[in-house]
């Protein structure tokens, strides 16, 4: 190990300092970097955990974390499960990425099947210019088309819906309500409509409705939409185009947690000491302390999340009848090894909401053990905007905006393509000043002010900062 | 001979005095914010989003996850909770810690020695269980502890 103790004794007061002592102080300091790496790990709820599926494009969550100065190389290690045993030829249930959302540097690998248990995998992401700091990531899963579950009949459809029958045939698809991760193959259907393009004939199956009026068996709600005159199926019921198609397994991904390490990092840069009575060398050191102060301050969250979701639905009291306080903020619990002497808590997120409401508030709580404000209230202004790109938002409103509790109920859930995450406004509010002890358990409350409405919370990163202006 | 480390981080340097002469006492501090960054700015290994449940005749799984430890730990973690009602299971490495939360709100800091190996990764599981029908905790989080001076390399 690089790093090593200096025995204060050997300095004392009004002696020059020796080259002795400054050598070993930039040894060290040039050492943190690779003996002082960071890692650590996100994980979503486990008895209610998040699983998605995704035919088309890749989809996923965004999470920030601090990786550490003048870092090469990380490795992510990556908990989840698959539904099912299935495989496709490459024997992969699908596809996940994971990219730095800042170099645009990414890896894509194969995801085994784990028949429903939990099974890890190692994702290592070199870069090829060296990252520091706070670092957005996208992890991202597409799904591979499995095993032909059988054919359905279908009646026609619109929007986001396909009506399906019960086919009597042999080995049929077995319609049944509720969350699916499938695909509808509609290129097995033999009666194109006359003059049509025929662009999209693979629509993936969200979830299943077998509520009335029947007929049909089923509703299907499917991604992407159709379009207007559908091609080989028909708006209306009545009229059926045509009768079957295949339904195709999907690939589902259950995702418990992220974990990250720093595996390869650049030495610091100060030059060695030669003259014992040469101030200027340790100018360098003295920067690479107080850079030091903050980079490798040990990160106070990386996520905000509730069952069945990436991220978490924020609402404030009384937006909706079934408000039950704690479960509509969001929070994080934090203490410190050393005491915390003038330092500013920063508290990021994107953000986006139903609709637009400019100039709405977010409240910060700092509470200390005994539930008290540490310091008052922060009342920050927000103007909340609707998604660019709503996909995500048909998850979220499957679940039931307002209602945490609410059971799955989309294939898809939460998921975001890189596009969309982008796409959500970024929110930084500040505390400075704090004063806080060591060992001492801090929670943060971020909870909407004055709002009609709520807004859906991802990629909330928090850390301390120096004062406002004077970080290193 | 003494070998501390500071309880707050150093006043930063102001004035190193003469041009290209630093006094000892200038050094002393940069030696004990060295220390300080080193001893102190460990791994978060994990914090964790709000978990409530109204199970209580069994645990229900909040989290699971692997993560990696840092190149030199003094082999002991801390947990920080904040939250109600609840019993909370934390397991790294296999260890275990029991933290029983009352009426809201209640906290509590506990302390695991994972009895791991450096430079490894290692499982992280915690299981809540509800003491009244609803409890759980605002935020769980967990940090190396820091290097104590006798275990500075």
């Amino acid at each position: 190990m690089a790093w090593k103790k200096i025995d204060d004794a050997q300095a004392l007061v009004d002696m020059p300092y020796s080259s002795f002592l400054a050598n070993g102080l930039t040894t060290n300091a040039n050492s943190y970097n690779t003996e002082m790496t960071r890692g650590g790990g996100i994980a979503w709820n486990a008895t209610y955990p998040v699983t998605w599926s995704s035919y088309w494009t890749p989809r996923g969550v965004m999470f920030t974390v601090n990786v550490g100065q003048s870092v090469r190389q990380i490795d992510f290690k990556i908990a989840y499960a698959t539904l099912t045993a299935s495989e496709d030829a490459d024997k992969f249930q699908g596809r996940l990425t994971l990219k730095n959302l800042t170099s645009s540097e990414y890896v894509t690998v194969g995801v085994g099947q784990t028949n429903g248990s939990l099974s890890d995998l190692t994702i290592s992401l070199p870069f090829n210019a060296p990252i520091t700091g706070p670092q957005a990531f996208a992890l991202t899963f597409q799904s591979s088309k499995l095993a032909d579950l059988g054919v359905v009949n279908v009646r026609g459809g619109v929007q986001n819906t396909v009506y399906l029958d019960q086919s009597g045939s042999v080995g049929a698809y077995v319609i049944t309500p509720g969350e699916k991760h499938e695909l509808l193959d509609l290129n097995d259907v033999s009666a194109t409509s006359p003059g049509q393009v025929d662009t999209v004939n693979e629509y993936q199956i969200n979830a299943i409705s077998t509520d009335a009026p029947n007929p049909p068996d089923g509703y299907a709600s499917v991604s992407p939409q159709l379009p207007a005159n559908p091609p080989r199926l028909s708006s209306n019921y009545a009229t059926p185009k045509d009768s079957q198609a295949h339904v195709f397994e999907l690939g589902a991904f259950t995702l418990f947690s992220i974990a990250y390490n720093t595996v390869l990092a650049n030495l610091g840069i100060a030059p060695p000491q030669l003259s014992h009575n040469t101030a200027a060398p340790l100018a360098q050191v003295i920067k690479i302390q107080n850079d030091a102060r903050f980079v490798l301050q040990p990160d106070l969250s990386n996520g905000a999340s509730q069952r069945f979701s990436l991220g978490a639905v924020i609402a404030s009291e009384g937006t909706f009848p079934g408000h039950s306080g704690s479960d509509q903020m969001t929070s994080f619990s934090f203490f410190t090894n050393a005491a915390v002497d003038n330092l500013t808590l920063s508290v990021t997120f994107r953000y986006f909401g139903l609709r637009r409401l400019n100039n709405s508030k977010i409240q910060l709580r700092l509470k200390d053990e005994a539930g008290t404000l540490v310091v008052p209230e922060v009342l920050a202004s927000i103007d909340i905007y609707p998604t660019i790109i709503p996909e995500s938002v048909v998850g979220i409103t499957a679940r039931n905006w307002y209602e945490p509790e609410a059971v799955a109920a989309w294939g898809m859930r939460d998921s975001m393509k890189v596009i969309e995450m982008l796409a959500g406004d970024e929110f930084v509010v500040n505390v400075p000043g704090l004063y806080l002890l060591r060992n001492t358990v801090y929670t943060v409350e971020l909870v909407p002010q004055y709002l009609a409405t709520a807004i859906y919370v991802y990629n909330l990163y928090a850390r301390f900062i120096g004062p406002i202006g004077s970080e290193g | 001979m003494g070998f501390t480390i500071p309880g707050t981080y150093p006043v930063p340097l102001q004035n190193q005095g003469v041009p290209n002469k630093i006094r000892a006492a200038t050094m002393l501090t940069l030696l004990e914010r060295d220390r300080f960054i080193f001893s102190n700015q460990r791994r978060m290994l994990t914090s964790l989003s709000p978990f409530f449940t109204t199970n209580t005749a069994s645990s229900d799984t909040a989290a699971v996850l692997l993560v990696h430890n840092s190149k030199l730990t003094q082999n002991a973690v801390k947990v920080g909770v904040f939250g109600y009602d609840s019993k909370v299971d934390v397991y790294v490495n296999g260890v275990s810690a029991t933290i029983t939360l009352g009426a809201a709100p209640d906290f509590a800091l506990a302390t695991i020695v994972p009895g791991w190996t450096d430079d490894t990764w290692v499982e992280v599981i915690v299981l809540v269980q509800s003491t009244s029908g609803k409890g759980g905790y605002y935020g769980l989080y967990i940090l190396e502890s820091p290097i104590s001076e006798a275990n500075l390399p």
